[in-house]
């Protein structure tokens, strides 16, 4: 009976020295050591090295082996958690998209459309009544081309004709837009310019 | 009393009042054997008894006689447990386990997320997870802080804890016969001498047993981010690389690694792994022996044998005893080179 309990007690001491995982809540952050509370636990708040970042509120994963305790994963935070990159890239992209529709609201206002890429061929079509009214080659694509060609080309909606390279078209009806998101800069001031341009 | 010469034996087996911790009662017991160790609850007794004294404490006297003087001294404390029952047609007899007064804090886990402070004061921490029994716990002296945090896993009693705080610190358990549990440094000092001359307690017949080949003698630390190695190349080390290398021809060179669980305040790397690796080293050399009984010599205590004529000399730690409840309180006993 004596070598039982002796084995017994043994197995027991070895299977101390296993290791133990366990999940918890961060309650504070100190240096490189993150408090966590265990799952369950009541009175403590466990001193745990921070291998994985982490913060107040986060749900961990601890674990401990011989008298240490490490964390071994952030539920919260995971290490490829790119939530709050998306987030940001979201409130980027909502800023970006409402000033497209800020400016496309105020273009609704203006009698042209002006479509096609920065950096490419872009056109000047009508709005309501169809029918494109010309093509700018690259070489307008720099404002202050652009600008120059504007007025040059006369656009006034009072006056009813634009003139863009050799053709002269009929202007009354049309709207100047510009779909280009990422050229947002470029778009304003070529917006306003002609927006300037056209109210004259 | 002199423990270095002959005695007579007799034994008392007393009931134990865990609110006093005094005798209160008697019980008679045929025969027994205490067993003691370095590690978990150190001891236990199996005592052979006329009575069943279902579930208390107890405490075994060992009454010796001489010539002109006696002692009476305890030997072991501790809980009976598990009775059973043997009977010849005319007798019937009791077969008793007895724990150590370490049960108490070792039936008791520690709380979900338990953990040892830094810089907590190690001795007093132990004292107060092992002072859940009626055992008194005493701190001898004055330990050193914790360096490190110690987390307890589910599974850790109190006693468990204790050993892993004990661990960190280099300090040791010692369980008296009276059932008192001392907290306090790693022995240092010879507790007795025996040789052939004036303490020629030991019996003839002994095992020497050197086991070097399992023995590391180099070292590797790993403590977070931080790393330390040490090779015992000491020429004056038997299991040492140079050592090794010039009897087996090869590099001799035997490693263990270990996760610096238990560096002492104020302790390098270099430090711990030096220190660990002397503890691993003390298994090399193991004797063997059986001895008259000394009261003043247990588990973890050193002892010095001057045992010229076999060949054995030099300070040893007692790693286990065994203490037979019978004539001349017989005491085998198993020691390790320091």
């Amino acid at each position: 009976m004596k070598s039982i309990a002796r084995l017994l007690a043994s197995l027991r001491s070895e299977q101390k020295k296993s290791g133990s995982d366990y999940t918890g809540t961060v309650t504070m952050v100190k240096g490189g050591t993150a408090y966590v509370r265990f799952t369950g636990a009541e009175i403590s708040d466990t001193p745990v090295s921070m291998s994985v970042d982490c913060k107040p509120g986060d749900k961990v994963r601890v674990r401990v082996a011989n008298g240490r305790a490490w964390l071994t994963g952030n539920d919260t935070a995971p290490p490829t958690n790119d939530t709050e990159d998306i987030a940001v890239v979201k409130t980027e992209n909502s800023a970006l998209i409402e000033r497209v529709r800020v400016l496309e609201k105020r273009l609704d206002e203006v009698p042209y459309i002006l479509s096609g890429d920065i950096g490419g061929a872009m056109t000047i079509e009508p709005g309501a009544t169809g029918g494109a009214i010309g093509t700018f080659g690259p070489e307008f694509l720099t404002p202050p081309n652009f600008f120059t060609e504007l007025q040059t080309s006369n656009i006034s909606p009072q006056i009813g004709r634009v003139t863009v390279s050799t053709e002269s078209v009929d202007t009354r009806g049309y709207k100047i837009s510009i779909h280009n998101a990422s050229s947002i800069a470029v778009f304003v001031l070529v917006r306003w310019v002609a927006i300037g341009r056209l109210k004259r | 009393m002199n423990w270095n010469t002959g005695f007579s034996a007799l034994y008392d087996l007393k009931k134990v009042d865990p609110a006093t911790w005094m005798d209160v009662g008697s019980f008679d017991f045929v025969s027994g054997t205490i067993d003691r160790t370095g590690t978990g609850l150190m001891e236990s007794a199996d005592l052979t008894m006329t009575e069943d004294p279902g579930e208390c404490w107890v405490r075994v006297y060992l009454k010796a006689r001489q010539e002109s003087s006696g002692a009476r001294v305890a030997l072991f404390t501790g809980l009976t447990s598990t009775p059973s029952r043997s009977l010849d047609g005319t007798r019937i007899t009791y077969a008793v386990e007895c724990y150590s007064v370490l049960k108490s804090a070792a039936d008791i886990l520690v709380p979900r997320g338990y953990y040892a402070p830094t810089g907590s004061d190690a001795a007093q921490l132990v004292a107060s997870l092992l002072a859940v029994g009626p055992a008194p716990v005493v701190v001898d002296g004055e330990s050193p802080g914790l360096s490190e945090a110690i987390v307890a896993e589910d599974s850790m009693s109190r006693l468990d804890v204790a050993w892993l705080i004990l661990e960190a610190i280099g300090w040791r358990l010692r369980v008296t016969g009276e059932g008192v549990v001392h907290i306090c440094e790693r022995a240092s000092d010879s507790s007795a001498v025996f040789d052939t001359r004036d303490n020629d307690v030991v019996e003839l017949s002994m095992t020497d047993a050197q086991d070097w080949f399992s023995v590391p003698n180099c070292i590797r630390v790993l403590s977070g981010d931080r790393y330390a190695e040490y090779i015992d190349d000491d020429p004056n080390s038997a299991v040492s690389t140079v050592s090794r290398k010039a009897t087996r021809g090869g590099s001799g060179q035997i490693w263990m690694s270990d996760t610096a669980s238990s560096v002492g305040d104020g302790e390098s790397l270099a430090e711990y792994a030096m220190r660990i690796l002397k503890q691993k080293q003390e298994p090399a050399r193991t004797v063997s022996y059986s001895r008259r009984y000394r009261p003043d010599v247990l588990v973890g205590d050193r002892v010095t044998l001057h045992l010229s004529s076999v060949g054995i000399n030099g300070e040893f730690k007692v790693t286990s005893q065994t203490v037979e409840l019978g004539y001349g309180c017989r005491t085998s006993e198993e020691v390790v080179a320091v």
